[in-house]
């Protein structure tokens, strides 16, 4: 302790530890303070997207995310009926909806589909049709396959509903359901040929 | 250690400074003399990286020196190497000191500090090997963190064990900024180690989780040791008492709720919530930056603080000011973010934080603790006095002309006619400019170890003769 003492005594002497005057929080700066973080809250509140879950919360298993897949019935509908269009029906009828000129007519905006009613098409996707058409004052000659042995009563409607209500081909008309299809497909049972285009026009599209 | 003057008559009078001195001698001494190797080592293989910014074909022999391991050896090397010894040397001697008791188990935290070291050469080994975690601040390879932890478990707990037996009943604001970063590193380290690395949490919830280590470590960690020192040193040092401690308790408390949440800035991948929250919490900065700077100007009550006489509270000063300074520009982040986001000027704001206002306030401490441990004072100034001049000089020429650069290349980015090869080429300028300042810094962090070993040749060294060559080749005294 001595050596240190003496060693010590080549520092200059030294002030007493640091202390703090007593004193209180400034309450103007807790003021502002309050209405800055009012001010925040605010800017947050419109940033935070309602913390939907399908944004926030990580998903755990297959089941959860396909939970977060919409659930409205119309564009599960619509979806299928895409799928279904896309796998048979574009090949000749394009994605596009407008056919190829001479050989294979258009469905979007053409006047076969844009009945009323849908049974006309229903019956045309059911047993097929071969022989001229005339679809928007255009002469067509070839021939569709029938789709009753390839399709579900629930596929026609999806696909026939996706044609009658797709919105990129301006399309809003009534949507087909499964009964409907069914109820064609019940009473015309016996028919084994595919329509003529004077045969179908004959029948009514309700 | 000394037991038997704490069970006499006197146990609950504070211990005399020399007696507290004695006690933190060793560890401390160790802790700020390893602190300032591995400055310079930072230093150094820091410059390697600045300079490998314009001159690409520098040393590139082998993957070891490439550009993302030297940078990430570099700022490890500071952040654990010198930043967190020299914070866990002003912290036992601080304690000690605030609290009138000795050190508790002064050899424990010898023991924390060696095995600190090793952890440390071992971290930056492995990053310079190729085994870097890859999370910005926290690079260091899983396999150097368990000895990391527990080398600080044993210098921390040396630390409140000497907190919790102290003869001072009434803490100070030091205290509280110390003991916040003592628990600071641990928590953000073991987040980080334990979330990201051993067990990862998925998805953008990693950028998060790093994102707020690096803003806590930045903040509280740094920010608050930085604050310690310089509410302890400007009171000190002009010998008056802090101006109120309820502008101080404002002030801890909301940099210790808001730190974190700064590090999510405005333009980070994060969800728009997440960015809002952190730009709104670096706004909300400006109310502690305004307290703690308006606490000690009426402390200081118009006596000079930067650009002191004495030249401890010059370094005091210098770091203060450039902590008001990074904590202002850091609080109008989310106003130029968009546009400065990915350019030298968030590494012009990051460095005046870093080695602007976090190193210059511990050398500030070094200055002045090394002397009272030594028992002697610091054989002569000019030394020191060089080393303010290199050391701010170096912050200076680095900060400056990447703000600039920074800027300019932000402007060019949002301008869609102007060429991307024609902004990298401007921006070249200030990058040479910058390796100069930080050739400055090494030079300064070289006079720093200069001088520690100087002092320590004159008061410790067994052998007279080595100190009186080291005297002798010294320089002038």
């Amino acid at each position: 302790m001595n050596a240190d003492t003496q060693k010590l005594s080549s520092l200059p002497p030294e002030a007493a530890e640091p202390k703090a005057n007593a004193g209180a929080f400034p309450i103007w700066i807790i003021v502002a303070l309050a209405v800055v973080a009012y001010a925040g809250t605010v800017r947050f509140d419109e940033n935070d997207g309602g913390f939907s879950a399908q944004v926030f919360a990580p998903y755990v298993s297959t089941k959860q995310l396909e939970d977060f897949l919409p659930k409205d019935p119309e564009r599960i509908a619509f979806l299928e009926g895409r799928k279904l269009y896309t796998q048979n029906c574009a090949a000749c009828h394009q994605a596009s909806g407008l056919g190829s000129a001479g050989q294979f007519p258009p469905l979007a905006g053409s006047d076969w589909v844009k009945t009323e009613g849908a049974n006309r098409i229903i019956r045309l996707v059911l047993h097929g049709i071969q022989g001229p058409i005339k679809v928007n004052g255009l002469d067509f000659n070839n021939a569709m396959v029938p789709w009753k042995d390839n399709m579900s009563d629930q596929q026609i409607a999806s696909v026939i509903s996706y044609v009658r209500r797709n919105k990129d081909w301006d399309h809003s008309f009534s949507a087909v359901t499964s009964e409907q299809v069914k109820k064609i497909r019940d009473t015309e049972k016996s028919r084994i040929a595919p329509w003529s285009a004077e045969e179908l026009l004959k029948t009514s599209d309700k | 250690m000394s037991l038997s003057t704490q069970t006499d008559s006197r146990a609950n009078a504070p211990a005399t400074s020399a007696e507290i001195d004695a006690s933190c001698r060793a560890p401390v001494l160790f802790l700020f003399t390893s602190a300032a190797l591995w400055l310079v080592a930072a230093a150094a293989i820091g410059l390697i990286a600045s300079l490998k910014m314009h001159q690409p074909l520098l040393l590139v022999r082998g993957a070891e020196l490439t550009y993302g391991r030297v940078l990430a050896a570099a700022s490890n090397a500071f952040l654990f190497g010198f930043a967190a010894q020299a914070i866990l040397g002003v912290t036992l001697w601080m304690l000690s000191r605030l609290g009138g008791t000795p050190l508790v188990a002064p050899l424990v935290a010898l023991l924390g500090a060696v095995v600190w070291n090793l952890a440390v050469t071992a971290g930056v080994g492995g990053i310079l090997a190729g085994d870097s975690s890859g999370y910005e601040g926290f690079e260091f390879p899983g396999y150097a963190v368990p000895a990391l932890l527990i080398a600080y478990t044993f210098i921390a707990l040396c630390a409140l064990a000497t907190y919790f037996q102290r003869r001072e009943r009434e803490s100070y604001v030091s205290q509280w900024y110390l003991l916040a970063a003592l628990f600071a590193l641990p928590w953000a380290y073991l987040t980080v180690h334990s979330l990201l690395l051993v067990d990862p949490v998925r998805g953008v919830a990693q950028a998060a989780i790093n994102l707020w280590a690096v803003a806590v470590l930045r903040e509280i960690w740094l920010g608050g040791s930085a604050l310690a020192v310089i509410f302890y040193l400007v009171p000190k040092l002009l010998n008056r008492p802090l101006h109120n401690r309820g502008y101080a308790l404002l002030g801890f408390w909301m940099l210790l709720i808001l730190g974190g949440w700064t590090g999510l800035y405005e333009g980070a991948p994060l969800p728009l919530w997440m960015v809002k929250l952190g730009g709104f919490a670096s706004l909300l900065m400006i109310f502690p930056l305004f307290v703690v700077a308006w606490n000690l100007h009426a402390t200081a009550n118009g006596q000079v603080v930067l650009g002191a006489e004495c030249r401890v509270l010059r370094f005091a000063g210098f770091g203060l000011f450039a902590y008001l300074t990074a904590t202002l520009v850091m609080a109008m982040n989310p106003l130029v973010s968009a546009a400065l986001q990915f350019t030298h000027y968030t590494a012009a704001v990051k460095h005046v934080a870093f080695y602007g206002a976090f190193s210059m306030a511990m050398f500030a401490a070094i200055y002045h603790i090394v002397p009272r441990l030594a028992g002697t004072d610091w054989p002569c100034e000019n030394p020191m006095k060089w080393h303010f001049t290199l050391a701010s000089a170096g912050v200076l020429l680095v900060a400056l002309p990447l703000a600039v650069g920074g800027w300019k290349q932000g402007m060019g980015l949002l301008d869609p006619s102007v060429d991307f090869n024609q902004i990298s080429r401007t921006a070249l300028m200030p990058i040479r400019v910058s390796t100069l300042g930080e050739i400055l810094w090494l030079a300064g962090s070289l006079l720093l170890v200069g001088n520690l070993v100087r002092l320590l040749a004159r008061r410790f060294c067994p052998c007279a003769a080595l100190a009186a060559w080291v005297e002798s080749n010294g320089g002038a005294r």
